[in-house]
């Protein structure tokens, strides 16, 4: 049995002013995309420095790869990372930069397939100071990915990413975890999310709000959104079945229904004359975005 | 990892650089400055319990204007320790160690040492000099018996009362020339073959450079066995071989032009039958060329009197010695007769200096009209006369032959240069007759005494006790026996005291012009130290010989020839002082009783011997 | 063995790093350098060796303190620490690398004011004491480079420049790199005792024959400030996992 590559238990960190994460507990399971989504401030890059070692943990545990008392060096052997908003020195080649990368790691990768896999063919001896944003951020998962690390920590990989850019980096994530390795996704990108993860960790407010499998996350939050034209009145639209959330628009009603069909079918009974039904299924962003939108006290009750 | 390999390459040659930047030159052992070790015990006399604040040779001269050799700085301080300069520069920022004797030095100008770029050096050359501030000497002939001693005393930097002394030893010169004259035997090269081995024999003997005359004696009016072409090409060549200086002697332009066809490094005179025209002396300086013009004896023989020169400087007359003031008094045969080529000579100096030849001031003491010291500061004052700036003209005297001649941090007022110098009132900078106006001078970081040893010669008869009779065998130590065998002959000698008299025995040889054996007694408390005996007039002596002749040579004035007598041994010799033309009583020296015919061995007692 | 190649790599890289900016590089060098020119040789002469040693413990002080202190505060915006940090990468050989770049400078600095003060200033040592005064200035930079790191660490990126050049300029001065302690004020000689830069300078003045010194105290005074600082470094360095972000 492959341990988690990280099990924390009961982890709080507080800034001056902040509760940035408060009482954690997470089992990121080997061998899967993890996703962590989560609006700013949810403490998700908090968690992701925590799990590196660049911030002393307060109280709680983390264990890394099942160890007790995880050596940061020798993990973050295993490990490879593409931090938000982390600078390179711009005077460094591309080549210069995987090779000075590569020499932090036991068994670096062979450069030249790397190159390719990241789309940098070409660009080898640029300076990273002349390449563009999405180039930058190729040659970032680039020097993630040079230690062949057991586990890799991508914090918004595609922020800035063409299209095409950004499902050539979505190969190479599943590449990597069809192979073994575990990845740790922070993205603001749902449909990132849906594609990759084979489990999704919602954060807010410095706590684990969900988490399961992106199918689990959808059918948690309402999922239909219903869209009429009626002359209702807003008690009347309130008390039928379902209905959780109600909102007027021109001409009619917006509705967030957990069971779109009865709420439907009640709709149509109240007010045959209703028209230009829309029924609509919530996909993930919906569902993190209604999830994430309430009060945390409230979902503590529905979770 | 190739810029790796690029970065050691970096740091090599970084640290090559650190390795050729340039050391500081001398012919001898000498530490450029005090190794740390010695330093910080030397320094470090105020920081430790020790109760020595002012360690001694540990001084500074502030608020002075200090010529370092190069140029001038105003208000500036020199610190000295341990024989050397520690600091020279801007009073602001020149650091004065705590318990540092400071000598204020407002209104003054201190300079290196002189350097005289064409001496002669035996007696008291070396103390002479250096009562003029003339702290270097370069010989251009002597006997080179002393070297060693010499040499051991130039590398020193213990105080010390005589000038350095370099020296090119025994001149090369054809047999019967210029420089066999004077009763040394001049051991000579004898045709271009013997060139190496004789330039070899000279540097055996710890010659510093090679000295060769060219002198056919036509610039005064004679003829005078002169080398030839060949042998002198083969002397500078044998030189170089050895990395060492040639330079050359001459007195007529034809002669000039044989010594630089040949190669040598510098002329040690200027010749006098013609001004040197501008494309010979571009030529030379193209060369690299130096010249030591010899200005004082070059106006001596051409009829300027030396004494003249010192007219109004009461002080400077005052310090010279009885040799000083013989040599300077002095003058050459029929000099006046010449006195018109002078122009000439004047007027070939700006010519020089136009075409950038080096210029070396140097005296040529001490021959008739010249003194040690006073007449290298003459040179300097000369040189100006003649059209170089007062600048140059110190430089001629300081930095110019150090960067000529291997002596070492000498002429220079900088860190780790010798703690030679000399204080002046006024500014020589500006008119270097303020040379002749000095207030110190420290040799190795010691001060010079400025008086002479003997009483303040004067005209004036003396006033102090007239000396009393002296019994010369009651003190057996001042006697010391002395054979030719000093002067490179070989004859012999020892004595031995026994109750109240003398024993000499000995060997007189043939090998030297005249051959002596003997004993010497020193008046002074050192060997040949001048003191005034001016209340002596007769020598009474008591002695039994088995030889047949006995000699007397009276040293004094720091002549190099003595005054002699020759005697038969007898019980009653009595040999009247007044009657000895040339004795200086006021600077006696010596006195010798030697055999001096027959040779073979010989024994001698001297049983009285006594002064009145 | 990965820290030791890992250790090589980081200096290469800073050493790529300083080549490929000499806008940063040549005015770092070119300050000290010019500033001995001006003043060490033109404006007071007959004082080049004095002034060799006291100007360049000036140049390899400003040249550890700039490229330890501007060097890591800026590396701290950029993010560039932060990911070295991430990385498995030693944080002795981090340090290393940059610490590399100061020595590497220091010694440039010692080698061109060496060859200028025999040049131009007729400064003249034996070989040995050329290369003890290059030793001295560079292993003597090592407690600038703690200086600068540590203050690296604990000033704002953007204050950083400004805020070294108060300390350092003063601290040049008072220390008497610029003129001789001796002819400060009385009271102003006793601070000098006081500064690091004193006692590396004393020690290459020493080297050098300029002014013999006593080792002892020297050595202690600058092994306790490296101590000082060290521990600010530490104490820096560990703020850094404190901070947000």
């Amino acid at each position: 049995m492959i341990p988690p590559v990280a099990e924390l238990t009961g982890v709080s960190h507080r800034y001056a002013d902040v509760q940035a994460l408060d009482e954690v507990d997470l089992r990121l399971e080997a061998g899967q995309v993890t996703a962590l989504l989560g609006p700013n401030g949810a403490g998700k890059s908090t968690l992701i420095h925590l799990l590196l070692g660049l911030k002393p943990v307060q109280s709680g545990t983390i264990r890394l790869f099942g160890e007790q008392a995880p050596n940061a060096r020798t993990c973050r052997s295993r490990i490879g990372t593409m931090l938000q908003a982390s600078g390179v020195q711009d005077n460094l080649t591309v080549a210069e930069l995987l090779a000075l990368f590569g020499s932090f790691y036991p068994n670096p990768v062979d450069r030249d397939d790397l190159i390719e896999e990241a789309g940098l063919v070409g660009l080898e001896n640029r300076r990273f100071g002349h390449l563009s944003g999405g180039q930058q951020q190729r040659a970032l998962f680039a020097l993630a990915a040079v230690g062949q690390p057991d586990w890799l920590i991508l914090d918004e990989p595609t922020t800035g990413l063409d299209p095409a850019a950004r499902r050539r980096l979505w190969q190479a994530v599943q590449v990597r975890r069809d192979a073994g390795a575990s990845i740790l996704l922070c993205t603001h990108y749902m449909d990132e999310a849906q594609r990759l993860a084979d489990h999704v960790v919602v954060m807010n407010h410095g706590q684990v709000m969900h988490q399961g499998t992106p199918d689990e996350i959808r059918r948690r939050v309402p999922q239909d959104r219903i869209r009429v034209r009626s002359s209702l009145d807003e008690a009347a639209v309130r008390a039928l079945p379902a209905v959780q959330h109600a909102e007027r628009i021109e001409g009619g009603w917006a509705l967030l229904s957990s069971n779109g069909a009865d709420s439907v079918r009640a709709l149509l009974v109240a007010d045959p004359d209703a028209s230009r039904l829309e029924v609509i299924g919530a996909d993930l962003e919906t569902a993190f975005l209604s999830l994430t939108e309430t009060e945390p006290t409230s979902i503590k009750d529905a979770a | 990892m190739k810029n790796l390999r690029i970065v050691l390459i970096v740091i090599a040659l970084l640290i090559g650089v650190l390795l050729v930047l340039p050391k500081p030159t001398g012919s001898l052992p000498e530490s450029p400055v005090d190794t740390p070790t010695e330093s910080s015990a030397a320094g470090d006399a105020d920081a430790g319990p020790v109760p020595d604040p002012a360690p001694p040779g540990r001084f500074a001269i502030t608020n002075v204007r200090l010529f370092d050799g190069t140029r001038v700085i105003e208000n500036a301080a020199v610190v000295v320790d341990a024989g050397r300069v520690v600091a020279a520069g801007r009073m602001m920022t020149t650091p004065i160690p705590d318990g540092t004797t400071v000598i204020d030095g407002s209104g003054r100008t201190a300079l290196p040492g002189l350097i005289d770029a064409h001496v002669h050096s035996f007696g008291t050359a070396q103390s002479d000099a250096l009562r003029f501030g003339v702290t270097t000497l370069l010989d251009m002939f002597r006997a080179p018996e002393d070297f060693e001693e010499q040499h051991l005393a130039r590398a020193s930097t213990e105080p010390t009362g005589r000038a350095d002394l370099f020296s090119a030893g025994y001149l090369a010169t054809a047999e019967g020339g210029h420089g066999t004259q004077y009763g040394i035997d001049v051991p000579l090269p004898a045709g271009p073959d013997r060139a190496q081995a004789w330039v070899d024999a000279r540097l055996a003997e710890g010659s510093d450079w090679i000295k060769i005359v060219i002198e056919g004696g036509r610039a005064w009016g004679g003829r005078t066995p002169s080398l030839d072409a060949a042998t002198v090409s083969a002397l500078v060549e044998a030189a170089h071989r050895r990395d060492v200086l040639a330079v050359a002697h001459v007195s007529t332009r034809a002669e000039a032009d044989l010594a630089v066809a040949a190669g040598v490094d510098g002329l040690v005179h200027l010749f006098i039958d013609e001004a040197v025209d501008p494309a010979t002396a571009e030529d030379w300086a193209e060369r690299g060329l130096f010249i030591v013009p010899t200005l004082p004896v070059l106006a001596s023989a051409l009829g300027q009197a030396g004494m003249e020169r010192l007219a109004g400087f009461d002080d400077a007359r005052a310090r010279l010695s009885s040799e000083q003031r013989r040599s300077l008094g002095a003058v050459f045969p029929n000099a006046a007769q010449r006195s018109a080529q002078w122009s000439g000579v004047a007027a070939s100096i700006p010519t020089l200096q136009a075409a950038g030849v080096r210029l070396l001031a140097g005296s040529d003491a001490p021959n008739p009209g010249t003194a040690h010291g006073l007449s290298l500061i003459d040179a300097v004052i000369r040189l100006h006369e003649a059209g170089l700036s007062p600048l140059e003209a110190l430089r001629a005297a300081t930095s110019a032959p150090a960067a000529v001649f291997p002596i070492g941090p000498r002429g220079c007022l900088r860190p780790g240069c010798r703690a030679d110098l000399v204080l002046v009132a006024g500014d020589p900078s500006s008119d270097p007759t303020a040379l002749l106006d000095i207030v110190g001078v420290w040799k190795n970081g010691a001060e010079v005494a400025l008086g002479i040893d003997a009483a303040p010669p004067s005209d004036t008869p003396p006033a102090d006790e007239p000396a009393a009779a002296v019994d010369l065998l009651a003190d057996p130590s001042s006697w010391m026996a002395s054979a030719d065998d000093f002067m490179g002959g070989a004859s012999e000698a020892a004595i031995e005291p026994m109750d109240g008299a003398l024993r000499v025995t000995g060997t007189l040889r043939e090998g030297f012009a005249f051959p002596y054996a003997g004993a010497m007694w020193s008046a002074g408390a050192s060997i040949m130290q001048p003191v005034d005996r001016r209340g002596w007039s007769t020598l009474t002596l008591d002695v039994e010989s088995d030889a047949e002749l006995l000699r007397v040579m009276f040293f004094s004035g720091g002549n190099p020839q003595p005054i002699w007598l020759d005697v038969e041994p007898a019980a009653a010799i009595e040999i009247d002082l007044a009657g000895l033309t040339g004795l200086d009583l006021a600077a006696f020296q010596a006195v010798g009783v030697f055999v001096a015919e027959p040779t073979g061995a010989f024994e001698s007692t001297i049983i009285e011997a006594r002064f009145e | 063995m990965t820290a030791v190649n890992a250790s090589l790599h980081l200096i290469q890289a800073q050493w790529l790093n300083l080549a490929r900016t000499p806008s940063y590089t040549l005015p770092t060098l070119l300050f000290p350098i010019m500033f001995y020119g001006f003043f060490g040789l033109l404006m007071i002469p007959g004082q080049a060796l004095w002034l060799l040693c006291t100007f360049a413990t000036f140049g390899v002080m400003g040249a550890a303190l700039f490229s330890f202190g501007v060097g890591i505060a800026t590396e701290r915006a950029q993010g560039w620490l932060m990911l070295l940090r991430a990385s498995p990468a030693p944080v002795g050989a981090v340090i290393a690398g940059k610490a590399f770049g100061a020595l590497l400078f220091a010694l440039i600095i010692a080698v061109v004011m060496s060859t200028m003060a025999a040049v131009f200033g007729g400064v003249r040592l034996a070989t040995g004491q050329w290369l003890a005064l290059a030793a001295v200035l560079v292993l003597g930079s090592l407690p600038f480079c703690l200086m600068g790191l540590a203050l690296g660490l604990w000033l704002k990126p953007n204050a950083a420049p400004a805020v070294l050049n108060l300390i350092y300029l003063p601290l040049g001065f008072l220390s008497g790199l610029w003129i001789p302690t001796m002819q400060f004020p009385k009271f102003l000689q006793g601070i000098a005792e006081w500064l690091p830069p004193y006692h590396l300078a004393a020690l290459a003045l020493d080297v050098t024959g300029a002014k013999p010194a006593d080792w002892a105290p020297s050595l202690i005074h600058l092994a306790v400030f490296t101590f000082a600082f060290a521990i600010l470094t530490a104490l820096g360095w560990k703020r850094l996992d404190g901070t947000r972000g």
